[in-house]
């Protein structure tokens, strides 16, 4: 029987119960949905890469022969070893010249392909095995001749295989690009038969080291059998398609451990003022269940019932909503990233705990909230409860309080007396304004990625880029004949307290259009002698101003341990930076990669010899615009999840704070006060409580954005910002929702019977 | 008359409100036969209330004690206070106390949960005249309905001790005068021991024993060699 007054009771509060209902269902959708994609995410990579025997480690730093590779193998713990060189090229296609990387390889050992139509790759044989979406974008199909060229000689290859590499999973066309273009930057592979000209040799050889053998101990054993100075060694971690999914899953992770918290915690105060005030409203019923003879635990375990039933409901029911939806979703985006042969869903542990975390929570907090009526002998509670010892606060004792008006005095007595649930109402108001503010946050950061990037540090309007034949005369004479400016942007290794990170070097000579800035934003000039340290960087070697740190670059095995003089920002291309000056005066020769320039190149550069290409970041800020299609995903998600949440816990406090305010308002109608007046009352509260949500919910959106942003892959940066536009469109999101529950909440008034109010 | 049902010796209810304390009840010693009528009569705050919750186990005394079926339960747990309840004891209400999202029928069956020998709800509700109506919520019941109800639920567990406060209370002449033929019924027909309080000192025609308390002491003991029926009662 008391099951049926379960039921019944539920329907009777409905709307408080289906607040709690919908927190729990949204807290778990987002959490499942969260950990499936994430989950999936680690696995369906997880199984690519040992499908494909990605490498462990990579070496890099000379040219390397069959010798070499033999060198490899016989390292201790060294399973596997391939060699591989890759080059840029450009393929021409009828619609164009799109970039492609060649990797000529000696046998597919570690990092292999990925077969998906077409004859397997064997060594000796002729041909290319292009990626997939380069044949799907460039409408490239096997058997077709590819012309390609290099260094500008032209070869043709036919197309034997269509397939894929997991070593790019994610790629950028070159380091200046934030956002992939697949297709039209592709990747092929083939035999070293195949290379136009006298085969040079292997620029790397892959390493995959035995499962139970450590990554170090291994990278040690190959310096020791290498004894070469040049020799760069790079983990997984340092190679950027493995590290950018991989941060972007724990980004996931978190995300999904931080959003969901805020439902669940608005789904606890839920069952707290809910259980609190039914079991207040109960409390004849629940004596006389005691008078009955309904033992305490009885009794508890009912009232418990509530609390994790509609919880635990709530929660199932979103598990299995987020379970679908949620990689759905992001996959359906992801897959335009992230090159994977398979999308599944999969689901951790932590799925499970949340859902017994959540019966646990709603339990004990269920249990605590009846406690309060269960511990008086039935006797007691059989009596109705002792009024509230209310004291007068200070606050009543002060001036400012007697110049108040009276439904100022009401309102703040109110809160005043119900101190959780108004918390509660601050609380949910504040995430509403939060999440507001964060989904507006979201795309304001990235717009301004492209504004600071392409307006800010790089003021010239085209790049042009040298390959090796260029070199210091063809990138003087440009910079001459287009007023520009010459930089070297090559790789390099950094270190710091035995932690390695692979990066960026920039060199820049005089001129005027590549800027820094430091971590607050301003411009500054690089200092002379000493190296500027990106900010991303120095928080990676955990290093800071002043302090030293230790480089080479890639290719040159002379160590450099040079002071930290300056941090600066840069979105992409962590590393360092420093004048052409201090560069050579580190014995390095500054042989530009590229020239900076206002002016328009004159048509066919791009061809000529030296020139691997020309870039425009006026297309590059619109390519990178157009990829925003993730951002407005994220931003619906959150303005969604902003307006639920407004409006089921400012609904839920305003119908129960009517609900407990019933006598008091009939008690004003009696008096003669005016619906319209009372309701001025009543509405007079959810204003205040609304600007006091706002005022807390901007700052802490402006932390979750930060949070967010600070989220992001190592190698990035992105300045959280919110601009005023965004807060006040917050901020006025915030009182639309206020105000339509509002709304909905004022027909209430009126239809108070004064008989039965006062009965 | 038959064996003793329950015994008060010296009990003592104190009460602490603040720094003051008050006596609800003091050394009252008292007597109560199975099947008895009995009627707790006196002013309202002179202890009525007190004595019920006591004989119910529904409140603990401050000293003395109280035996039922000749066993000391002043000491016993909460746990086993309420033990005691649901084998012993039923309770009708002033106010009915029925839970209000439970109809007629299912308010009576409650009482299956807590002991498996009670009388079919139908069979309760029947005695009591309620046969038709039993799906009913307490609010779309008339007062005397509801009162009958709780007299029901109190029925359908077999209780040996029914206690009653102020059964009549809220209920018309007539209603009432129905509802305290019932209890009559409780006491003469199925045997149970009955005890009701009320400040209505009319009532004391009916019962075989009256207990009168003022002030929290018990002033008198009244036995009635031949007790009246309700309709002899006038109020």
């Amino acid at each position: 029987m008391l099951k049926r007054k379960l039921w019944r009771d539920f329907l009777k509060n409905r709307t408080q119960f289906l607040s709690i209902f919908l927190m729990s269902l949204l807290g778990m959708l987002v959490f499942v949905g969260l950990d499936a994609e994430a989950t999936g995410l680690r696995k369906s990579s997880d199984t690519y890469y040992e499908q494909t025997n990605l490498a462990d480690l990579w070496l890099q730093g000379s040219l390397f022969t069959d010798r070499d590779q033999d060198r490899a193998l016989r390292t201790r713990n060294v399973k596997r070893a391939s060699l591989r060189l890759t080059v840029d090229a450009k393929a021409q296609m009828p619609s164009g010249e799109p970039s492609m990387k060649l990797n000529f390889i000696s046998d597919q050992e570690v990092s292999g392909m990925l077969l998906l139509e077409g004859t397997p790759w064997q060594p000796g044989t002729a041909g290319i095995w292009v990626d997939d979406m380069f044949a799907l974008r460039q409408g490239v199909e096997i058997g077709d001749i590819l012309t390609l060229r290099y260094e500008s000689v032209d070869f043709q290859e036919p197309v034997r295989g269509i397939i894929k590499n997991p070593e790019y999973v994610y790629y950028t066309g070159d380091q200046a690009e934030m956002m992939p273009d697949y297709g039209n930057y592709g990747y092929g592979f083939l035999d070293p038969e195949e290379f136009p000209g006298d085969f040079p040799g292997y620029d790397t050889i892959l390493v995959d080291i035995q499962e139970e053998a450590g990554i170090s101990a291994v990278k040690k054993a190959l310096v020791q059998s290498f004894a070469s100075e040049n020799l760069v060694i790079t983990g997984r971690n340092q190679q950027s398609s493995y590290q950018t999914l991989d941060s972007e899953i724990e980004q996931h992770k978190m995300m999904g451990l931080l959003f969901p918290s805020v439902f669940l915690f608005i789904a606890v105060l839920g069952i707290i003022t809910t259980m609190t005030r039914m079991t207040a409203n109960q409390r004849m019923q629940i004596g006389t269940l005691k008078a009955l003879g309904f033992t305490r635990k009885k009794i508890t375990r009912h009232y418990v019932s509530y609390g994790i039933l509609i919880s635990v409901l709530g929660a199932v029911l979103g598990s299995v909503l987020g379970y679908w939806l949620i990689p759905e979703l992001i996959f359906s985006n992801f897959s335009q990233m992230y090159l994977l042969p398979s999308w599944d869903r999969s689901l951790s542990a932590l799925s499970a705990a949340g859902l017994v975390l959540v019966a646990v929570i709603s339990a004990l907090v269920s249990f605590l909230a009846c406690q309060r009526q269960l511990r008086e002998s039935p006797a007691d509670t059989l009596k109705p409860p002792a009024p509230k010892h209310i004291r007068h606060t200070v606050l009543e004792k002060s001036k400012l309080w007697l110049r108040m008006n009276f439904s100022s005095q009401w309102n703040l007595r109110d809160i005043l007396r119900n101190k959780i649930r108004s918390l509660m109402g601050v609380i949910g108001v504040a995430g509403c304004t939060m999440l507001l503010i964060c989904a507006f946050g979201c795309y304001d950061s990235f717009r301004s990625l492209a504004d600071w990037s392409f307006e800010e540090l790089m003021t010239n309007r085209t790049k042009i880029l040298l390959d090796e034949q260029g070199g210091v005369h063809l990138g003087q004479e440009l910079a001459d004949q287009y007023d520009g400016q010459m930089i070297v942007e090559k790789a390099a290794e950094f270190e710091s307290d035995g932690v390695t990170k692979t990066g960026q070097l920039t060199a820049v000579d005089d001129g005027s259009y590549y800027h820094f800035q430091n971590p607050k934003q301003q411009e500054v000039q690089l200092t002379e002698g000493g190296i500027a340290l990106s900010y991303k960087m120095a928080q990676a070697l955990d290093v800071e101003e002043g302090e030293f740190v230790n480089w080479h670059p890639i290719g040159d095995s002379t160590w450099h341990r040079s002071r930290i003089s300056q941090i600066y920002r840069v979105p992409t291309g962590q590393g360092i930076a420093m004048t052409r000056k201090t560069y050579e005066k580190l014995d390095l020769s500054f042989r530009p990669t590229a020239v900076l320039t206002n002016q328009i190149p004159e048509a066919g550069l791009g061809d000529q010899e030296g020139i691997q290409g020309i870039q425009s970041l006026d297309d590059m800020k619109n390519s990178m615009n157009e990829t925003m299609e993730m951002m407005y995903l994220m931003v619906g998600i959150l303005i969604l999840a902003a307006i639920i949440l407004g409006t089921v816990v400012l609904y839920n406090l305003g119908a129960l704070s009517f609900i407990e305010k019933t006598r008091e308002i009939a008690t004003l109608k009696v008096l003669g006060f005016r619906t319209r007046r009372i309701r001025g009352i009543l509405q007079k509260q959810n204003l205040w409580i609304t600007a006091a949500g706002i005022l807390l919910g901007i700052p802490l959106g402006y932390g979750l954005l930060a949070a967010l942003c600070g989220s992001i892959s190592e190698s990035q940066d992105m300045i959280p910002y919110v601009s005023k536009a965004s807060m006040l469109l917050s901020a006025a999101g915030t009182l639309l929702v206020s105000a339509g529950v509002n709304f909905l909440l004022s027909g209430k008034t009126k239809l108070i019977g004064l008989v039965e109010a006062l009965k | 008359m038959d064996k003793t049902l329950i015994e008060f010796e010296h009990v003592t209810k104190e009460y602490q409100s603040g720094e003051r304390s008050f006596y609800a009840l003091k050394d009252a010693n008292l007597n109560i036969c199975e099947g008895e009528l009995v009627v707790i009569l006196g002013p309202s705050g002179a202890g009525k209330s007190t004595l019920l919750n006591l004989l119910g186990g529904m409140d603990t005394v401050t000293s003395g004690s109280i035996l039922f079926e000749g066993e000391d339960i002043t000491g016993y747990t909460d746990d086993a206070l309420t033990d005691y309840r649901a084998r012993n004891v039923g309770v009708v209400f002033q106010f009915y106390n029925l839970i209000p999202t439970l109809t007629a029928y299912e308010n009576v069956a409650l009482m299956r949960e807590l002991e498996e020998d009670t009388m079919d709800p139908l069979e309760a509700l029947g005695a009591v005249g309620l046969s038709e109506h039993i799906h009913q919520f307490p609010s779309q019941m008339s007062g005397g309905e509801q009162q009958r109800t709780s007299i029901a639920r109190a029925l359908a567990k077999k209780p040996k001790l029914l206690l009653c406060d102020e059964p009549t209370g809220a209920l018309d002449t007539e209603t009432g005068r129905e509802v305290l033929k019932l209890l009559i019924w409780m006491s003469r027909v199925k045997k149970r021991t009955v005890v009701m309080v009320t400040h209505n000192s009319s009532f004391a025609g009916i019962a075989d024993k009256v207990i009168r308390v003022r002030n929290g002491q018990i002033q008198e003991i009244i036995v009635n060699a031949e007790p009246k029926s309700a309709d002899e009662v006038s109020w």
